[in-house]
């Protein structure tokens, strides 16, 4: 039942996740919409408080961020990307994400894991719903 | 009575899908590890979404960068500088045939 392996696993000299996590810090506040085909397809909030950087990442339309070729999905990669979560804790920086505004996981500085730390094995992943995480889990896979 | 039942349901609800949660998790261990950098997966998210013929339209509200201080050589302070970026950005890809004759 505990997955002992990272599937999304980052390099000490990954430079992409290092710029891609300041990145999230110097972002102070606003958001972003992205539309695809015309329909609202991912809303982005960034609130900072006490220094610290929300980022809410609602999933509208989560099936258009399906990766191909892939046996596990997105969010199997993100559940379990321990590295990931611990670099956004060490920059003060927390990303939730929400599937269509119900909140599903959230990872990093404010993450507060009880029973979901035992699946996670991590303290900066907390699952916030198991019926988002499924269904989020569920549109993010390839068939 | 009404509300017992609708609670009930909502267990059994939960119940199921916490069971589906984590046979699913069970699952995965056995499942073949592919793209696990996070540089794999962040271009693979980016080809989605500038995939061939699409239109996306990028919306910025208020959206504040804080530039931090940096140092140049000889330890000088560069300084710091903050940007506030409000508008849209509208990118569309257009497949097309490479070989296509030219008249």
């Amino acid at each position: 039942m505990i997955l002992d392996r990272n599937y999304l696993h980052i390099d000490k000299q990954d430079q992409v996740a290092d710029w891609f996590v300041k990145s999230m810090k110097a972002v102070q506040t606003g958001s972003i919409k992205l539309k695809l085909e015309g329909d609202l397809a991912l809303k982005i909030d960034i609130i900072n408080h006490e220094n610290k950087n929300k980022i809410k990442v609602d999933l509208l339309q989560p099936t258009f961020f399906r990766t191909s070729d892939d046996e596990t999905g997105l969010f199997d990669k993100l559940r379990s990307a321990k590295e990931f979560a611990k670099k956004l804790t060490d920059n003060e920086v927390t990303i939730s994400f929400l599937r269509r505004g119900g909140e599903a996981i959230t990872l990093g500085s404010d993450a507060k894991p009880t029973l979901s730390k035992i699946i996670s094995r991590s303290d900066d992943l907390q699952i916030d719903s198991i019926t988002e995480t499924t269904h989020l889990k569920r549109d993010l896979k390839t068939d | 009575m009404i509300f017992m039942r609708a609670g009930f349901f909502d267990t059994l609800k939960n119940e199921e899908c916490l069971y589906e949660f984590m046979s699913q998790i069970s699952n995965d261990q056995t499942a073949i590890q592919s793209t696990n950098k996070w540089s794999e997966v962040a271009g693979q998210v980016i080809d989605r979404l500038m995939g061939k013929n699409m239109s996306a339209t990028y919306e910025f509200h208020q959206l504040t960068i804080d530039m931090p201080k940096a140092e140049g050589p000889d330890g000088k302070h560069i300084g710091s500088v903050k940007w506030t970026i409000n508008g849209r950005i509208v990118i569309t890809t257009q497949a097309y045939e490479k070989n296509r004759p030219t008249i």
